[in-house]
């Protein structure tokens, strides 16, 4: 651990995040999780959420110290309660009266910006750093902005302004974060993200057109050697397998534009404006880990799920890191839990650990 | 008095300097600088000591915000170990391969145990108490969607509908309300000869069948399947399954990111198929006991699906019965004539190539176009029909739920069937057999 305070540079030095955790022994605490929230009939699975996030954060390093995650289970318990409550409600008043669905559809939007912000300020408020935790700041109209507008707005414009509703969203997400009452901020042109979906397009249709051509052209030649039959035991599994592969074409597409945007918002990023974080993720090698984790884990029925969360975590806090503009140490000690005792441990009563 | 080595961090502060926490004899917690300073003192009830979680750092925080974090796991553990605090049940567990060997058999053998009855369980009770309402909605979206693509209006002749809806009406007089089911006929090219039920008691029979038909029993047989899918609610069992599945691995696993994943869909195609085969086989029980109770032969569905089988699979490899909707055809065949009294010249023992069916789910019922998932194999020539969906083959899958509906008419005796031998109508063109 670095408890090296005092006498470290003063100019800007990188600092790396780390990530400590290891496949088997989060097998262990996963496999404990599965079989008591079965056992209890999916009560269990509020404190299994805990000990699955307290895992990762106490994981996480940098300047070495680990987050640290606080929720209580009870609230988690309670917001699913809630949240399932809610879901049967809209399935049951949708069965009776279909046309149900529109009302909920009104409600949900009306909700959703409270919903969010509710949850980021769970998330943020029970994540720790030094004993200092992070908060989050979002008003509900900024909110209903970023997540309701915006994506009618990109919707309404068959997707042309869906990369400018994402960074609305990316904005709103990161500029209302803060740590010790320190602001996170990003900002990135619009340009940029404009670049990563085209080009996520481009891989898309690339892909698709190019191998299809391919394709096309290797049976032309087939079929001039052989007899038709042969191809038509295909038949039957050519539109599943058509499915599959444009679903693999489209998933290799998201990932490329996830990893790609999450870089671009994350570099974009300053905390109190001086400390700027890095992300380098590869999202040819972020693909190859997705599928070869899928690989595994179909595989393994399963059981290799553990080692792909810690594989995934790994590859991912590994890549970030943050350029400390002065030292960490002393910037910290100077930051002070600026919500009051009761905002923190309360958290607000109204604020649902539902995951989003 | 033993101790630990970490970071005192101050009260609400990120500032923090070594420090080292002992517990005294007194159950008092001090935390010392490294010039020995008595930095904070508490008692032990006071404090609260995270528990420990695989190695991750610990904490004792103080009532007035202030931290003392360390590394040192096992020291921590050392210190407090008699004390109660610190250490958890839960931890114990994780920490014992024992334990843990217990949990991983627990969640298998409890995860066996809800994919094989608590789904299906729960399923059963919701499709109990879905209002009919919904059900014909449902059912009639499905159809209008299946009008849209693969389906067109049939080219029988009204006599040749007439004489089928006679022989439908044999079949639901013998049902507890021969209201409730609607026989309706469709052009199928590119689906070939089927027959499936919508949970709303609608039942579709496809013109390509009637080729391959040889004698009113056989028809009549799957006639008594689909109604049987229809009284056991089968459609909207799928429907409800298809959804449990994926929202169960969610609640297990906690992540709800793995809806949607290859990782998780695949196993829900699987399953499905599972439960569905377990349909076919009520369904085909059913339509046994139905038509000896008509007074036919039983055994004529195994004939009539070993036919359909020859006809389709005798090329072609058909899908293993791990991967179909029904069981194989010569499981089906085999069992059916186990019921029936007669042993019919049908010999189980040739097992064909199985094909499985295919079915159109009803769990259309909820996509529209995207039906089915059929395997079917495709015949001969046939065009298969744009292929676009899954192949199919077999008559009666699918599942049904209860409604309304008209006409079953007066049992009159076997007339002839509609065109037997196919021929006539069937048009499609492909005339199988």
């Amino acid at each position: 651990m670095g408890d090296n305070p005092a006498a470290v540079a003063v100019a800007p030095h990188t600092l790396a995040f780390e990530f400590r955790g290891k496949g088997g022994e989060f097998f262990r605490i996963w496999i404990v999780n599965i079989a008591l929230t079965l056992l209890t009939l999916g009560v269990y699975g509020a404190w299994a959420k805990v000990r699955t996030q307290r895992y990762f954060y106490g994981n996480t390093y940098i300047a070495g110290h680990a987050f640290d995650y606080h929720a209580s289970p009870w609230r988690i318990l309670l917001g699913r309660v809630i949240a399932l409550s809610l879901l049967l409600a809209y399935s049951l008043s949708t069965s009776i009266y279909p046309i149900a669905v529109f009302v909920w559809y009104l409600i949900f939007a009306a909700f959703i910006p409270w919903l969010i912000n509710s949850s980021l300020r769970f998330i943020s408020r029970n994540s720790s750093y030094r004993n200092i935790r992070f908060n989050f700041t979002g008003a509900y109209v900024e909110a209903f902005i970023a997540y309701v507008l915006w994506p009618m707005v990109g919707g309404a414009t068959l997707g042309l302004l869906y990369p400018r509703a994402r960074k609305a969203r990316d904005y709103y997400y990161v500029n209302h974060h803060t740590y010790g009452g320190r602001f996170f901020e990003t900002e990135f042109s619009t340009a940029r993200i404009y670049l990563i979906y085209l080009a996520g397009l481009g891989i898309f249709f690339g892909i698709l057109i190019g191998g299809s051509m391919a394709i096309g052209a290797i049976a032309a030649a087939e079929a001039k050697q052989h007899s038709l039959p042969d191809l038509k035991i295909l038949a039957p599994v050519l539109p599943f397998m058509f499915i599959l592969v444009s679903f693999a074409i489209y998933s290799l597409m998201s990932v490329f534009i996830d990893v790609m945007v999450f870089n671009l918002s994350i570099n974009g990023t300053a905390l109190d404006k001086q400390h700027k974080l890095r992300s380098r993720v590869s999202p040819w090698r972020m693909a190859w880990i997705r599928i070869s984790n899928t690989v595994l884990i179909i595989l393994t029925i399963g059981f290799f799920y553990p080692w792909a969360r810690v594989r995934t975590a790994r590859y991912q806090t590994t890549r970030l890191s943050l350029i400390a503009a002065t030292d960490l140490d002393e910037f910290t000690a100077d930051v002070t839990a600026s919500q009051s005792a009761i905002g923190e441990e309360v958290a607000g009563f109204f604020d649902l650990g539902i995951g989003l | 008095m033993s101790g630990v080595e970490g970071q005192y961090f101050y009260p609400k502060s990120a500032r923090f300097v070594p420090a080292r926490a002992v517990l005294t004899g007194d159950r008092l917690i001090q935390v010392l600088g490294a010039d020995g300073s008595l930095l904070a003192q508490a008692a032990l009830k006071q404090v609260r000591v995270s528990e420990r979680l695989g190695n991750i750092p610990r904490h004792i925080r103080f009532a007035d915000g202030a931290d003392f974090e360390t590394a040192d796991n096992d020291g921590l553990d050392a210190m407090l170990r008699g004390t109660g605090y610190g250490r958890s049940f839960i931890d114990r567990l994780e920490r014992s391969w024992r334990w843990v060997a217990v949990a991983a058999l627990t969640t298998g053998l409890a995860s066996a145990a809800f994919l094989q009855y608590g789904i299906p369980a729960i399923s059963y009770s919701l499709a109990q108490v879905t209002p009919p309402g919904v059900t014909h909605t449902v059912s009639q979206k499905t159809l209008q969607a299946l009008d849209g693509t693969w389906l067109r209006p049939s080219k029988l002749t009204e006599k040749q509908k007439s004489a089928a809806i006679v022989l439908f009406g044999r079949m639901t007089n013998l049902q507890k309300k021969p209201g409730d089911y609607l026989l309706v006929f469709r052009d199928a090219p590119g689906i070939g000869p089927n027959a499936f039920a919508l949970p709303d008691g609608t039942i579709v029979v496809t013109d390509e069948i009637w080729p391959l038909v040889k004698e009113d029993a056989e028809i009549e047989g799957v006639f008594a399947h689909e109604i049987s899918h229809v009284n056991h609610k089968h459609g909207l069992q799928s429907i409800y399954q298809a959804s449990l599945i994926p929202a169960t691995i969610a609640v297990v696993t906690g992540d709800a990111s793995q809806i949607g994943q290859i990782a998780t869909i695949l196993p829900g195609v699987l399953l499905q198929s599972a439960y569905s085969r377990r349909f076919e086989q009520q369904a085909d029980d059913d339509a046994a006991a139905t038509l000896a109770k008509a007074g036919e032969d039983p055994a004529a569905l195994a004939r009539f699906l070993q036919r359909m089988d020859d006809n389709f699979c005798k090329k072609r490899a058909c899908a293993p019965s791990w991967l179909g909707s029904h069981p194989q055809t010569s499981d089906r065949v085999f069992k059916l004539l186990h019921a029936a009294k007669p042993l019919h010249a049908l010999s189980p023992t040739k097992t064909m190539p199985a094909l499985s069916a295919e079915q159109l789910k009803a769990q259309a019922a909820t996509n529209e176009t995207s039906s089915a998932n059929t395997k079917t194999p495709i015949k001969k020539g046939q065009t298969s029909g744009g292929g676009k969906i899954k192949p199919v083959a077999k008559p009666g899958r699918t599942q049904g739920g209860g409604d309304n509906s008209n006409k079953s008419k007066p049992p009159p005796k076997p007339q002839e069937k509609p065109d037997s031998s196919g021929t006539r109508g069937s048009g499609g063109g492909a005339r199988q057999d």
